[in-house]
């Protein structure tokens, strides 16, 4: 394993019309072009209507992360289709807030 | 004002400085950026910064060796200083590269609401081979409480 892979973990499952892709580790520019991979071939998938991004498991994101959870709402929203983000902690929700992405995207906290 | 045969204050605070200073030299990738972080946090847990004030500064941290790191020239190194103090870090970094470093919006943003004072300059313009030396220079916010 090499260590971008090492330091981001990817699982990819589809539902009907739910893709979610589930990202554990460090979201930064070393990861993001492979995070970036997993997003573009959901988003090329028309049948997903909605696309899950959990985030469950991440305990680092800056701008680059950011900026593809961004593109992929720009695309989803396109095309009538949804993101959706999935249990960001408090650090990844408070970038949300700074770069006003929480009013734009569905955030799912934990219950 | 300093007394007759002692260092001026501005001096004597450069030495304290310089002795306190961690230097980290890394190859100025992407792969490096999770070392620089590591290291910023725990030069701040040592300084006694707050665990919010530790996440800010990996991330503004990371957003600054980023920038250098995008616009890097092939094979360049990244160094960067962190400078421990009351409850704060002072962080400067340089490298050499091959475009003039602009930081993106979203980076922008996050550098002005996670870090005090930051500065993206030039320190030495292209010489023969192409490459110019940036710097960047940032600390953390003040803690809650401090005096001006």
């Amino acid at each position: 394993m090499d260590d971008e892979a090492a330091n981001l973990e990817m699982t990819v499952a589809s539902s009907g019309d739910v893709a979610t892709i589930t990202l554990v580790g460090e979201l930064d520019p070393h990861t993001a072009s492979r995070a970036g991979e997993a997003i573009d071939a959901a988003l090329a998938d028309p049948a997903s209507t909605t696309v899950v991004m959990d985030l469950s498991g991440i305990d680092f994101i800056d701008s680059s992360g950011l900026r593809l959870l961004i593109r992929a709402q720009n695309e989803l929203e396109e095309s009538d289709r949804q993101l959706v983000v999935r249990h960001p902690s408090a650090a990844v929700k408070r970038l949300f807030d700074i770069t006003g992405l929480v009013g734009r995207v569905k955030v799912e906290d934990l219950p | 004002m300093s007394k007759a045969g002692e260092a001026p204050a501005a001096e004597v605070d450069e030495a304290a400085a310089d002795k306190a200073a961690v230097l980290i030299d890394v190859p100025a990738e992407a792969r490096s950026l999770r070392v620089v972080r590591l290291a910023a946090s725990a030069v701040a847990g040592d300084a006694g910064v707050g665990l919010d004030g530790i996440e800010d500064l990996r991330v503004a941290v990371d957003e600054a060796c980023a920038v250098l790191i995008e616009h890097a020239e092939d094979g360049a190194r990244l160094a960067v200083r962190l400078v421990p103090g009351d409850r704060s870090v002072e962080v400067s970094g340089r490298c050499e590269v091959r475009s003039v470093p602009s930081l993106h919006p979203v980076a922008a943003e996050i550098l002005a609401m996670l870090a005090d004072g930051f500065e993206l300059e030039e320190l030495h313009s292209a010489g023969p081979q192409g490459a110019s030396l940036w710097h960047f220079r940032l600390r953390t916010h003040a803690p809650v409480g401090a005096q001006p």
